[in-house]
């Protein structure tokens, strides 16, 4: 999560707002966070407003002579570099320390609500390991849909953790998604073990439909791999129990695997394994891991680098691609993989985590190449320009 | 977990469990397996356990995932029959040496169905559950008697209009009685043709020969050609019969379809029924499946290069075969089946309304042998025909799981039974397979498929696909654009 800070004034508590530069903006219901473009514009601020409470709070950028109005709620010498990030329709959550956590960017395809940092198993990959919930999470995710804009909301992801651990409470996360954002597409991200419920699945795929999509990661053709990955025994049926219910019910879902040393060897069995169990998925995303968390823990025993196991992911590509399983290449740089592999590549990381290490700068793919991690801590050492 | 295994070439051990999942083993590794002594955290153990060949963990997953593919395998059997063949004349004006259709000459009107009994063809066809219909006009030639033609489309599209199923026409015709008024029908009313070529001139007019004397071959042309103007390239699909001349020439054949630009060839041994067993040319269509075989893989390999050198053309058998072997879905092939396809997935009605499981049973029928009959359309119900203890009979001898022979065969998941041909040729519904050449035939071709397979050259696996999923080969190579 993009996070800024500067210096909080009059600040009590956190609370969430959208990002407004116009005025004109500030009578649609919604707590607005008015943007100032300089301290000026916040002298010459209309005050009538903070009345009718729609505005909560002001963000000022860095300037040399400012003194925050009393009583009203601002942040104020925040870098303008920062300031320069948010864009109108930003829903950010301000903290009255002066941190500004950008919760959801508008435009971008990446935005996902964190429905959970719990999570009922360990991968050993795992980039953002499981964590205890702050008390408001699921208030603030609540008060997150309804912040958003339902005409330009396209997509949104449901992640976590295990957002399934939410139980009841999920379904009504996902209801509240269905009637605040009809048309948005929610891609929610479980490993499918609860959803062997048949019920369970039911009411989930009953309160998303139609426009809900499911992914789920299933790491191996059998379960002695799956669940040594996945760090939980008996989670491989379990999850597969899950995707034929979500099947029966009718639920698109697509499968992900993270490549390492613990999935790499067997690729082409997962593939098969895939096709003859599991032919019904709408895509299988074969995806390169963030050296982050737990797979930088890990990483002496995890770690190949992707230029070693190109054969073994072309294989598997061509193996599904074949038979018609629409296939995906995640967090992969154009350099390391082989031109027959460009057209399954897609730019997938996430807008804040994408970084461009110097190789990148005379590459002529670089535009169509999602580039890397920044947040990860080892990549390919074949990482080169392309002419 | 269960699964059926036997010695192929090469020392080796071809292993294949219920739903059709395959592997090879060397003989040792083989006998570790069958006796409890493969370390399970092996390759070769993760190989056999992803595939659900053993378990060494959970058990009632594993059957449960079992489970499904077996139902989705069989699924062809949710549908019931689809394939209705109507026998609109006996007539003919051809009289091919290999014809089991027992034609008669084209001034017997005697042998013509009568409109009122095609009325009741479309009645019964139309009271099948299955959701999509094909009806497939046959004969004699079925030109010669248009008019009921006419009669039954009308009347099946107008019992659909309540019923709603997917309707589909085709005419098996020799192509040399077509005229524009035809074609233009054909074309309003969405019918295709399908019809017989052997292969180039000399050997397609050995044995398709006009009532007359002369052959076929030059009218024929003519006709494809004319045809396809009006119907559009693919509204004519030929099929070839496989004389014992042919063998020599199938990379003749493969080309001249591949010139032609049909989309695909289906490589068929002759059926040795009707005329094909008279004295004068038995010897054409009498001979040793052996060579039919070889004939068969080595115009395989022939069909795999053309593909590959970018000519498209699918072996239409093989291709039928590898989604038996490579999907986990079902292939309906009323010709191979099990439980058999006759009757249940595939229905013949002759032009006196008589309804049999398939065109052999009808030729037994018309040779003096009515064991197969199983009612008339103008006197039976739906019911009586359909549940008849004939078809009942034939049911539960033509599944492979209990057959002799067929019960311990590992393909058997490829394969099925024909019981029908078992009582011509055998003279019993069951069958002896270590003397049919119906199961040597199988039993070769599939393996010679699953040992290509097996060899997973890319090019070759290429071309499979793309017969499977009707694709070209640059879509099944994912050479799209790059978005970029």
């Amino acid at each position: 999560m993009l996070e800024l800070s500067g210096t909080p004034s009059a600040i009590t508590r956190p609370f969430m707002g959208v990002i407004s530069t116009k005025t004109s903006a500030w009578f649609n219901g919604k707590p607005v966070i008015f943007l100032a473009g300089s301290p000026d514009n916040l002298r010459r601020l209309p005050f009538r407003p903070w009345g009718r409470k729609n505005l909560a709070a002001c963000i000022v950028p860095a300037a040399s002579k400012f003194t925050p109005p009393p009583k009203i709620p601002c942040i104020f010498d925040v870098p303008r570099d920062y300031c320069a990030d948010l864009r109108d329709g930003d829903v950010v959550l301000i903290a009255p320390d002066g941190r500004i956590m950008v919760v959801y960017k508008a435009g971008s395809p990446y935005n996902s609500i964190l429905a959970t940092n719990r999570c009922n198993s360990l991968c050993v990959m795992c980039p953002q390991p499981p964590d205890r919930d702050p008390d408001d999470l699921y208030e603030n995710n609540l008060q997150l849909i309804s912040l958003l804009d339902p005409k330009t909301t396209e997509e949104l992801g449901i992640t976590g953790g295990e957002p399934t651990l939410l139980g009841e409470d999920l379904i009504t996360l996902v209801q509240t998604c269905r009637q605040k954002l009809p048309n948005t597409v929610l891609t929610l991200l479980t490993n499918g073990r609860r959803l062997k419920d048949l019920e369970f699945a039911r009411a989930l795929v009953k309160a998303g439909s139609p426009n809900l999509l499911i992914e789920t990661p299933l790491f191996a053709d059998n379960d002695t791999e799956h669940d040594a990955v996945m760090g939980a025994k008996g989670s491989f049926y379990e999850t597969l129990q899950g995707l034929h219910n979500l099947a029966l019910l009718g639920q698109p879902v697509g499968l992900r695997t993270i490549l390492h040393a613990m999935t790499i060897k067997r690729l082409t069995q997962y593939a098969a394994f895939i096709y003859q169990n599991l032919p019904f998925v709408f895509q299988v995303a074969f995806m390169g891991m963030e050296t982050r968390g737990l797979a930088s823990k890990n990483l002496a025993q995890l770690w190949v680098d992707p230029f070693d196991y190109q054969d073994q992911l072309a294989h598997a590509v061509r193996y599904l691609a074949r038979r018609m399983v629409p296939v995906s290449i995640y967090n992969h740089q154009l350099c390391l993989l082989p031109r027959e592999l460009w057209p399954f590549a897609r730019k997938s990381i996430t807008d804040w985590k994408q970084a461009y290490p110097p190789a990148c700068d005379t590459c002529s793919q670089r535009e169509c190449c999602g580039g890397i991690f920044g947040t990860g801590e080892k990549h390919s050492a074949f990482l080169r320009p392309i002419s | 977990m269960p699964f059926r295994f036997s010695p192929v070439a090469s020392n080796r051990m071809l292993v294949v469990n219920e739903v059709g999942e395959f592997i090879f083993l060397d003989r040792q590794t083989f006998e570790r397996l069958v006796s409890y002594d493969l370390a399970p955290n092996t390759g070769i153990f993760l190989d056999l356990k992803g595939k659900h060949f053993v378990t060494d963990t959970a058990v009632t997953p594993v059957i449960d995932l079992l489970a499904t593919k077996y139902r989705t395998k069989r699924e062809f059997l949710k549908s019931f029959t689809g394939l209705h063949m109507v026998v609109v004349t006996l007539r003919c004006n051809q009289r091919c040496n290999y014809c089991h259709a027992s034609s008669q000459p084209t001034d017997q009107q005697r042998w013509d169905m009568t409109p009122e009994t095609a009325v009741n063809v479309v009645h019964k066809i139309m009271e099948s559950p299955s959701e999509v219909i094909k009806i497939e006009f046959q004969g004699g030639e079925p030109l010669l008697n248009f008019e009921v033609v006419k009669t039954v489309v009308r009347e099946a599209k107008r019992l659909n209009r309540k019923k709603n199923k997917h309707l589909d026409f085709v005419i098996c015709t020799n192509l040399t009685l077509v005229d524009a008024p035809t074609l233009e029908y054909c074309k309003k009313e969405g019918i295709t043709l399908s019809t017989s070529l052997d292969g180039p001139k000399e050997i397609h007019d050995r044995h398709r020969l006009m009532r007359t004397g002369e052959g076929s071959y030059d009218r024929f042309m003519q006709n494809l050609h004319f045809s396809r103007s009006i119907l559009g390239h693919d509204g004519v699909n030929p099929l070839m019969t496989a004389s014992q001349e042919s063998l020599s020439h199938f990379n003749e054949i493969v080309d001249q379809y591949a010139a032609l630009g049909f989309q695909g060839i289906f490589l068929r041994h002759v059926n040795p029924y009707g005329y094909a067993q008279n004295d004068a040319t038995i010897q054409s269509f009498v001979y040793p499946m052996e060579d039919f075989v070889e004939a068969y893989k080595k115009a395989l390999l022939y069909i795999i290069e053309l593909n590959l050198a970018g000519t498209p053309l699918v072996e239409g058998y093989a291709c039928i075969l590898l989604s038996r072997i490579l999907t986990p879905f079902c292939t309906g092939f009323v010709d191979l089946q099990s439980p058999t396809g006759a009757g249940i997935n595939g229905v013949i009605y002759d032009f006196n309304g008589e309804v049999y499981p398939c065109d052999e049973a009808r030729m037994l029928a018309k040779m003096g042998d009515r064991r197969f009959y199983l009612g008339n359309v103008n006197r039976d119900s739906y019911l009586d025909i359909f549940t008849s203890p004939v078809l009942q009979e034939l049911i539960e001898v033509s599944c492979v799981e209990t057959l002799p022979g067929c019960h311990s065969c590992p393909l058997q998941p490829y394969c099925g039974a024909d019981p029908v041909r078992n009582y011509a040729i055998q003279g019993d519904l069951v069958g002896h397979r270590p003397t049919s050449d119906f199961c040597m035939k199988h039993k070769a071709i599939i393996e010679f498929l699953l040992e290509l397979i097996d060899q997973d050259d890319p090019g070759v696996m290429d071309v499979f696909w793309s017969w499977i999923t009707n694709r070209t080969l640059a879509e099944v190579r994912g050479e799209a654009p790059c978005s970029n």
